[in-house]
């Protein structure tokens, strides 16, 4: 799926479901933490990806805007938390991004013995 | 009195409009270089891919194991030790106790997940089977073993149990202690 940053330019990721806005280190790691779970704490999520406040925020904003990921206001302990979840939209895209980053894999694989792939992981 | 603003923003905003023109994709080239590095639009290389399926992986092992208090890990081996002596019991306690501790596990697996930020979906969790068999896996050969060796040894039922309750535990802890480094 395109997104509003991709560049459209003639890449390895002319692979099929190939994502440039998820691709992003921190929106890949902010898709694998949702993807197998319902909804994560926004403050649950921070400690685990180990980022700032104002650097999750944005990245949550980028995919909340490409319909990626909606946001959950709810009280607890008195304190409103924000519950973060992948939209269907969004798994879609991120699994389908994950197959065409193994697909890359693979074809490197193919061409060149060198490039081990990376096994074990969530597929589509 | 304000000065007028013939020449628009000030110097460092003039500069960053200058570079916002020259490429339609998103650029941050003329701020902050850290935010620039975040974003890729070039071409993706298989060791780049690779390095991203890779992390993908990590994150996910540590949605999986991260989080968990140590009270989880205890309550949940207790509960666990009570099930399976429940089964061992050749009456029906089984039958009493096995819907008690099921309900136990059930109640401090949401009140853990609470505690986590993170909320589970009911199907497929953020553990992979590999993931289960490597905490389940160690407290059911206990099990097994133990009640195995209960038919030759002499030692009460409750060993077994109390062992393999134990081991869940342990490995429950290490595993999840060992995710939570950065």
């Amino acid at each position: 799926m395109s997104t509003p940053l991709g560049t459209g330019q003639a890449t390895a990721g002319d692979a099929d479901g190939f994502d440039h806005l998820i691709h992003a280190p921190v929106r890949l790691r902010i898709c694998a933490a949702l993807d197998p779970v319902r909804e994560i704490e926004f403050a649950a999520l921070q400690a685990l990806l180990d980022i700032s406040k104002s650097a999750l925020s944005k990245h949550v904003s980028a995919l909340a805007d490409a319909g990626y990921l909606t946001q959950r206001r709810a009280v607890r302990d008195t304190r409103q938390r924000v519950w973060l979840s992948l939209t269907q939209t969004g798994r879609s895209a991120y699994r389908g991004h994950v197959a065409a980053l193994h697909q890359i894999v693979g074809s490197a694989h193919a061409h060149n013995p060198a490039h081990a792939p990376v096994r074990d992981h969530p597929g589509p | 009195m304000q000065p007028p603003r013939a020449g628009g923003p000030p110097g460092r905003l003039r500069r960053a409009r200058a570079v916002a023109p020259k490429s339609a994709r998103l650029c941050f080239l003329s701020g902050n270089c850290r935010v620039a590095d975040m974003e890729t639009n070039g071409p993706v290389s298989a060791n780049e891919a690779s390095a991203a399926l890779a992390a993908a992986k990590q994150t996910r092992a540590r949605v999986a194991w991260s989080g968990y208090p140590a009270w989880y890990w205890l309550a949940t081996g207790a509960g666990l030790g009570a099930a399976c002596y429940a089964a061992l019991l050749p009456s029906w306690w089984a039958l009493a106790i096995a819907p008690l501790a099921g309900a136990a596990l059930l109640i401090v697996a949401r009140a853990a997940s609470r505690v986590r930020g993170v909320r589970e979906r009911c199907q497929r969790g953020a553990m992979t089977l590999r993931d289960r068999v490597i905490l389940s896996g160690p407290a059911a050969l206990v099990m097994l073993a133990g009640s195995a060796a209960s038919k030759f040894a002499s030692w009460p039922l409750a060993v077994p149990a109390v062992l393999a309750g134990m081991v869940f535990a342990g490995t429950g802890l290490i595993l999840s202690a060992r995710a939570s480094r950065p």
